[in-house]
């Protein structure tokens, strides 16, 4: 069983070459994936262009691995991953994704959104959502 | 005297204008009685939500004494993800 979690200082790209090395499990039938990315949305008019993330790391990183840890026991994961990112992330680019191995596709599709909404719940991560206009506005999440 | 090292966070940065500073106190004082010194000098953190965490542990009761050295964090609703 594995639990990884990182901040990056970048847009996630090739998510899956960024998780450090795990030895193959031959028990994993299932692999599922979630990326989250940067949205346009629509702010008084006008439309997002970054979102520029801060966080309370030392806090982030003991509640994220926590997450992980009770989804691994309640899902009977085999092993699950959280990469978000700091920083300057511009619209279309991937700042969030998680990763989850189980030998089945049942576990890991009931345990990919119970990962995605503690994260977005508890994790102590900030966007500023800064739009084309120069102004900004602080996310609120759903 | 404690002194009492204070984090803020997201959209709290905008009233403070600060990330973190360190507060010195005379003599200990509750979560309660620091947290309306905050106000004291930041006004306009009463309009705003947020949590208290102590040494990254979240504050239910705010009757809790800080002691020297304590770190406070205070954070307003998180929007990662």
């Amino acid at each position: 069983m594995a639990v990884y979690f990182d901040f990056i200082n970048s847009p996630i790209q090739n998510f899956e070459q960024l998780i450090p090395d795990t030895d193959l499990d031959l028990q994993t039938g299932a692999v599922a994936i979630f990326k989250g990315q940067v949205r346009n949305d629509l702010i008084n008019g006008e439309p997002v262009k970054i979102i520029e993330f801060t966080a309370n790391e030392p806090l982030a990183r003991t509640i994220c691995v926590d997450i992980l840890e009770s989804a691994i026991k309640k899902y009977k994961l085999i092993n699950a991953y959280i990469l978000h990112s700091l920083g300057k992330i511009y619209a279309g680019e991937t700042c969030f994704a998680v990763l989850i191995e189980a030998s089945h596709r049942k576990e890991a599709f009931e345990a990919l959104p119970y990962i995605v909404d503690k994260f977005k719940a508890d994790v102590p991560v900030f966007g500023k959502e800064i739009l084309e206009n120069g102004t900004y506005a602080w996310k609120e999440n759903q | 005297m404690n002194v009492i090292h204070t984090k803020y966070f997201g959209k709290l940065t905008d009233v403070t204008k600060i990330c973190d500073e360190t507060i010195t106190t005379d003599k200990d004082s509750t979560i309660s009685e620091f947290e309306k010194l905050l106000i004291k000098k930041y006004p306009l953190l009463r309009s705003e939500k947020y949590a208290i965490f102590k040494n990254l542990t979240k504050i239910d009761d705010k009757n809790v004494i800080l002691k020297n050295n304590d770190e406070l964090s205070l954070m307003p609703p998180f929007s990662g993800g």
